[in-house]
């Protein structure tokens, strides 16, 4: 039901030059929301004008709130002829329609206009009454939060996991309307920026209403992406991962909020980190109403599936279940089996186990089985009914099925790590889902067996037991060498294990990780409408076999075993393929050390052609060493099991391996039970094992100083500093015509490597550094052109202490992981009862309400003002606890917070805002999530020389969009963006006319941090009772 | 094959301060990556000429997009688009309003007009530093000039206000404003011998002691203009050398001070009557804006000059100016003791700071 927003226009700054003759400008602006427009008084002659404007109330629904942004315009008042617009300001209200995220909107934002970027900036106030609305049958979701960070927020726990969310959305394209004929580039831009926001409005609000459905109350690993379909369409996708999550705080508890979930529920079903041994679960009576609570689970649509045309389904779908695994041990008994069934059922019940997360809380991901993934080629064609996309749906349907069935032949029935994405040329378009097959513990889902039963299965394994293998030794979905865990010896484990997760903190690992990519370009014949998806769909199989194999080649050549955040991209073009494949490579104590890599010739009889192998043969050993070398690869049991060469017995010299897809009774010959290890050989008769070589050894490795891996961190490093450098590279590169798949293959390598060169250049201030999550992006924007883009932070460690987990193996490492969740465990509990210790009333009364609530309509209201005083209490506290803090950051309370942050930089009047891919700030500690920011610009010029050409245009452009997203983030009381990502960067140009257009989509969550030492400081003085360690929530 | 589009976009903006040197200079991409090369920066980072010219190129347009700010240096603290650290900011605008002593030389004292800025090449060629170089910093004089010639109160506060510059060049840029305002003529061969910091500390003397706003701050008028109402009173320093009495009294008041304290008295002695009058006459003229022109030009020929020719050392002239300037105070007949000395005290240092090779 209603809502109340009010904006105030306050002032504007460095405002552009309007009017030629007084060199001034008359602006006045423009407060739009929905269909009600106000406007403000025209400030004559000025380009700081002081507008000072009364509240402008507009009273809505909050589905409109949601869905809407607030549009501001600022205009040049002309008295003879149209005004003329400088630019305009979205806002994005929903995060002031979450109690927990922030309370106002105050502070400068950059008034932006798609034809000539950022003119100024407009001083605003904006902030949302909302009357808590009840009605079960309501189209809003407000209250519901939204996290991009795809692990559980750093100030939260999580009670509950319910699973999977998508949604997706599709209208007409703006751009390819009729009218767009006529209308200015600008108009159809803003037409454009305009319908996205309200797309991704109304998707958000759709995700939340299925995660209310669900129980949920927040959405976590939340991944929205555009497809520009161009003539058939806009389609706006999101997913996500539900979930019921209470926060831990400082403040006094603000857990409770207007949501479905049963209260009893959120106080008793035990959270993260509350099993440890020795400490006492949070007493209370079991809860009762269990199965009642919540009577659907199925997040999916009731969509049917029979819609799509038989013309589109044209293809399909390589399959690919990589990875390896190890079997279950014979030790594990039925009650194993049986505890797997029951988690197995409360899974099954979900239409798609599937979780968008790459790191969980301890004890919640059991075991992984591999990389799944799926692709599938479509013709794209006109979406007719924008209110029903069931094709769209449909398509992805087909794909999770299809992922969901190679989970399970993997013996999971879970996939963690979850991901979609599309690659689009003309009418041509490829959907791709991939994740990471697993075993989950069923502790935090909500029709899990009892915890108790459970705990069996967690004491085996904190450190090795992720990579015990989940599926049946006997029935072994892909070929693969099994052995027995390297740590605990009990279990089997695989030989290699790919994921698409980030390594677990608790995880026992030798040495420290790098980034491995693989890179490959395929050409192709240009075709049209089906022969063209054929075509492409005969080719994917191959690139991905290709990528695979590279991948391993590398990661044997890195004397590592496993690959973390596994990525696949694969980018179409009317003349060729694209793939990028990037990972970080680990050595996974628990997993048997790789054999070196084997050369074979064909043809031994040729003494030159031997030479030439043994050259090659050595040069491989040379990197192999120089690289454990580098990554700090010793591990203890390699001195002990392989004497000797690698050089395998004749007998194997002569067969000829490939990659580890083996014929199948080549496995079982294998000596299981000693873990042997044998070479991976390459046979180097055929070409593109030469070209694999070739590949394996132009690899550059990382100048001195530098690590890079494109998860969250590195394995290995730990004492980050606080200086962190976030970063977007893009580049563009124009090929000549007439290349073979060789000489694309070594330039777009060359292209990645160079680009990765630069990086290290530029950053070469803040060495000792590490590159963390290096997310590379390819696209095809036209013929013969490639194009990367690169987002990831740089982050500063010292080098002075030593890096002590790389070289522990085992059990140290193990028990001091166990004691750090003991300490932090030890630390939520006492600041749970301290809080509702210190505020009696308004947890288990308040809840007791929420309880009944659902019938009686009268108790509303009282309701109601229990919230409003609870959000008084919760309003004071933090002030009490954030006056203390002054210095550290803008803070959470508006105007007092704006006055502050502008006096506290005398230097500078503009707060910093630090950005960043990862989920935390090195030596900070998030106290709050303000609200997730998701924007989405336009941007074009037909004055492209002007601009300082292609470069000088994007350059300024991306500038731009950090220069918006801090603006905004400021603006929300934040000092931090975290879970950053830019998810869309679509650059086209046409520099015969001088022009040029760019699209930028990009996210994250707007954040308040404070400095882990002023933290210190500041508890000390707000409660002294509480002792807590330093690092309490930041486990790194 | 090409690489069509190459950019970086960090959060906090990254700036070499090499490369950024060599972009105030005038390099261009080419000339800077040759530059860089030889600097050694690639065996030290394992970096290839290559990526040498994606960083230079890069730095460089990130310098151009912020050059339109540190045009009004106020605005970089408060702009949005570029997020660079306080003491980085500060680097950027020192470094971009520092000057080349030898530019500056040329430039000194003329008017900074259009006309001047086509002569630019010529001091290019002559100086060696780089037309772009030259431009810039030609560009800055002016627009320094431009925005302080208007405003009220003291013009050193106003230019470190303005423009956020640090004491010693808002100094420096006071000296360049003042020059050029007044127009001093500071080219002549005769005058070639003085640095810039000599002019420089001369306009210091001037504006804090001939200016308006030197004996009242309050005042509506600034520090760009000299004291009318002074030049004016300086007319009447005349009778010092007029007055056949005064004048005589005068030297022979100076000449018993000086006795047995120098090795040139008798120099000094002979030269008494034709100093003075020099220094005299040139109070004496000041009130014409062309004479005030030619004031260091005229310190040097009639003063300075003189004194070297007759060998005396600095030591000498401060010797013999202090003791001018105290003897004249003595004298009965001579009322104009705070014109005087406003007069002198400058006088004296500014010829004490020239009296060099």
């Amino acid at each position: 039901m209603p809502g109340k927003l009010k904006a105030k226009i306050v002032a504007g700054r460095h405002l552009p030059v309007m009017d030629r003759a007084s060199d001034l400008t008359d602006a006045f602006v423009e407060v739009k929301f929905g269909n009600t427009t106000f406007k403000t008084d025209v400030y004559p002659k000025s380009l700081n004008p002081q507008w000072n404007s009364e509240w402008f109330k507009f009273e809505v629904d909050d589905e409109d709130l949601q869905d809407e942004p607030l549009q501001i315009t600022v205009l040049d008042h002309d008295t003879y002829s149209a005004n003329d617009s400088i630019g305009k300001v979205y806002i994005d209200i929903d995060p002031l329609l979450c109690s927990e995220a922030a309370t106002v909107i105050s502070g400068w934002l950059p008034i932006y206009d798609t034809i000539h970027g950022i003119r100024g900036e407009i001083n605003v106030l904006v902030k949302v009454d909302l009357f808590n609305d009840l009605n079960r049958f309501r189209q809003s979701s407000c209250g519901v939060k939204f996290f991009c960070t795809t692990s559980v927020p750093r100030c939260y726990r999580a009670v509950l996991v319910h699973g999977f969310v998508e949604e997706l959305v599709v209208n007409e394209d703006p751009e390819y309307q009729w009218i767009d004929r006529i209308r200015t580039p600008r108009a159809s831009n803003e037409a454009r920026q305009r319908l996205i926001f309200l797309m991704s409005g109304e998707l958000q609000r759709k995700i939340g209403l299925k995660v209310l459905e669900m129980g949920g109350n927040a959405v976590v690993g939340y991944l929205q992406c555009f497809d520009l379909e161009g003539e058939s369409g806009l389609v706006v996708r999101a997913i996500g991962t539900a979930c019921t999550l209470e926060k831990i705080s400082t403040f006094p508890a603000t857990a409770t909020h207007p949501s479905n979930s049963s209260p009893s529920k959120d106080m008793k079903e035990p959270g993260f980190g509350e099993e440890a041994p020795g400490v006492p679960l949070s007493s209370g009576p079991p809860t009762p109403l269990r199965a009642q609570t919540f009577s659907s689970f199925s997040p999916s649509k009731s969509y049917s599936r029979q819609s799509s045309s038989s013309d589109t389904e044209l293809s399909l779908t390589p399959k690919t279940g990589m990875g390896s695994g190890g079997s279950v041990g014979k030790e594990a008994g039925p009650l194993k089996a049986l505890l797997r069934q029951q988690t197995q059922s409360a899974l099954e019940q979900r239409e798609y186990p599937f979780f968008t997360l790459t790191a969980f809380p301890p004890g919640f991901l059991l075991h992984v089985g591999g990389v799944v993934s799926a692709r599938s080629v479509k013709l794209l064609d006109r979406i007719h009914n924008p209110d029903e996309p069931e094709t769209r749906d449909a398509w992805w349907e087909e794909i999770r099925q299809e992922i969901k069935s190679h989970a399970k032949a993997l013996g999971c029935h879970a996939v963690v790590g979850y991901s979609e994405s599309t690659s689009i040329c003309e009418e041509v378009c490829i959907l791709s889902a991939s994740g990471t097959a697993a075993i989950l513990s069923s502790r935090f889902m909500q029709d899990g067996p009892p915890d108790t039963e459970h705990r069996f299965e967690e004491v085996v394994s904190p450190g090795c037991g992720f990579c015990h293998i989940p599926y049946d030794e006997l029935n072994i979905p892909f070929p693969a060498q099994l052995t027995y865990c390297y740590c605990c010896r009990r279990y089997k484990v695989p030989d290699v294990l790919f994921t698409t997760i980030d390594l677990p903190n608790e995880a026992n690992v030798t040495g420290k990780g790098c980034l491995i990519q693989a890179r490959l370009c395929r050409t192709k014949k240009k075709a049209q409408g089906e022969g063209n998806a054929t075509a492409i769909s005969s080719l994917l199989p191959f690139l991905e076999y290709e990528l695979h194999t590279q991948l391993m080649n590398k990661l044997k050549l890195r004397s590592m075993n496993a690959l973390f955040g596994l990525r696949i991209q694969i980018s179409v073009g009317e003349t060729m393929l694209l793939g990028i494949a990037s990972a970080t490579g680990v050595y996974l104590t628990a997993l048997p050390s790789p054999g070196g890599i084997q050369i074979a010739g064909k043809t031994p009889s040729d003494i030159t052609y031997e030479q030439h192998i043994s050259t090659m043969q050595k040069k491989i050993n040379d990197t192999i060493a120089k690289n454990k070398e580098l990554h700090d690869i010793n591990p203890p049991e390699v001195v002990e099991e392989i004497i000797g060469s690698p050089i395998p017995e004749p007998r194997q010299r002569s067969r000829l391996f490939r990659s580890h897809s083996e014929s199948s009774d080549e496995v079982s010959e294998l000596d299981l039970s000693h873990g042997k290890k044998d070479a991976f050989v390459l046979e180097i008769d055929d070409t593109d094992a030469v070209e694999d070589i070739h590949a394996l050894l132009t690899d550059s490795p990382t100048p001195a100083g530098f690590y890079s891996c494109n998860t969250e961190i590195m394995p290995g490093i730990q004492n980050w500093t606080s200086a962190i450098q976030m970063f977007t590279s893009v580049r563009v590169f124009r090929l000549n015509a007439n290349l073979t798949n060789q000489g694309l293959n070594k330039i777009f390598s060359d292209l990645c490597e160079n680009l990765l060169k630069s990086l290290y250049f530029k950053l070469r201030s803040m060495v000792p550094c590490c590159l963390c999550h290096l997310n590379f992006t390819v696209a095809i924007p036209e013929d013969e052109l490639i194009q990367v883009a690169v987002t990831a932070v740089a982050m500063s460690f010292d080098k002075e202490q030593p890096l002590e987990n790389g070289k522990q193996s085992g059990e140290k490492t193990l028990i001091k992981a166990v004691t750090e969740n003991d300490e932090q465990l030890q630390f939520n509990l006492e600041l749970n009862a301290e809080t509702s210790s210190s505020n009696p009333r308004s947890s288990p009364k308040g809840l007791s309400e929420v309880g009944s609530h659902l019938s009686a309509r009268d108790r509303c209201s009282s309701w109601i003002e229990q919230l409003k005083l609870k959000a008084h209490t919760i309003r004071r506290g933090s002030v009490k606890t954030t006056s203390s803090l002054e210095k550290a950051s803008p803070l959470p309370e508006g105007r007092s917070r704006s006055l502050r942050s502008d006096r506290s930089y005398s230097g500078s009047s503009v707060a910093v805002v630090k950005m960043t891919p990862l989920s935390f700030i090195p030596g900070a500690k998030i106290i709050k999530y303000l609200g997730i920011i998701n924007m989405f610009f336009i941007r074009e010029t037909s004055s492209l020389r002007e601009e300082g050409g292609v470069s000088g245009f994007l350059h300024t452009f991306i500038a731009e969009v950090f220069a918006m997203v801090r603006a905004h983030v400021a603006a929300l009381g934040g000092n931090a963006v975290v879970s950053y990502s830019m998810k869309e960067c679509v650059f086209m140009e046409n520099p015969n006319k001088n022009q040029a257009q760019c699209l930028i989509n990009v996210s994250g969550d707007a954040v308040i941090f404070v400095r882990e030492s002023e933290l210190d400081s500041t508890l000390v003085q707000t409660q002294s009772a509480t002792t807590h360690p330093s690092n309490g929530g930041e486990g790194t | 094959m090409s690489v069509e589009l190459d950019v970086f976009v960090g959060n906090t903006t990254i700036m070499d301060k090499e490369v950024y040197q060599l972009w105030l200079n005038g390099y261009t991409v080419n000339d800077a990556v040759k530059v860089r090369i030889e600097g050694g920066v690639m065996e030290e980072c394992e970096a290839s000429a290559e990526v040498l010219l994606s960083d230079t190129m890069d730095q460089y347009r990130t310098f151009q997009m912020c050059e339109r700010l540190l045009h009004h240096p106020a605005k970089l603290a408060n702009q949005l688009l570029f997020q660079i650290p306080p003491d980085r900011q500060a680097m950027l605008i020192e470094r971009y309003y520092a000057f080349d002593d030898s530019f500056v030389r040329e430039v000194l004292g003329k008017k900074l007009s259009k006309g001047t800025k086509k002569d630019l090449d010529d001091v290019s060629i002559k100086t060696g530093i780089m037309l772009k170089s030259c431009r810039r910093q030609f560009d800055n004089f002016k627009r320094v000039f431009k925005v302080v010639e208007e405003l009220k109160g003291p013009l050193v506060e106003n230019i470190r206000q303005h423009f956020l510059l640090p004491d010693p060049l808002a100094r420096d840029y006071a000296a360049i404003v003042f020059f050029a305002n007044n127009r001093f003529e500071t080219g002549k061969k005769k005058l070639q011998y003085l640095t810039f910091q000599d002019f420089a500390f001369c306009a210091g003397q001037l504006i804090n002691n001939w200016t308006v706003g030197a004996v009242d701050n309050m005042m509506e008028d600034m520090d760009v203009d000299l004291d009318k109402e002074f030049l004016q009173d300086l007319k009447d320093l005349k009778i010092l050398i007029t007055d056949k009495d005064l004048l005589d009294q005068h030297k022979s008041l100076v000449c018993t001070a000086l006795r047995g304290k120098t090795n040139v008295f008798n120099e000094m002695e002979a030269n008494f009557k034709n100093l003075s009058r020099g220094l005299v006459n040139i109070a004496a003229k000041l009130i014409n804006a062309k004479d005030v022109r030619d004031f260091f030009i005229d310190l040097v020929e009639k003063f300075i000059e003189p004194c070297r020719s007759d060998k005396l050392t600095s030591i000498d002239v401060n010797l013999y100016l202090t003791h001018y300037t105290n003897s004249a105070h003595i004298l009965d007949t001579f009322k104009h003791h705070t014109v005087w000395t406003r007069y002198m005290g400058v006088i004296k240092s500014c010829i004490l700071r020239m009296y060099h090779d």
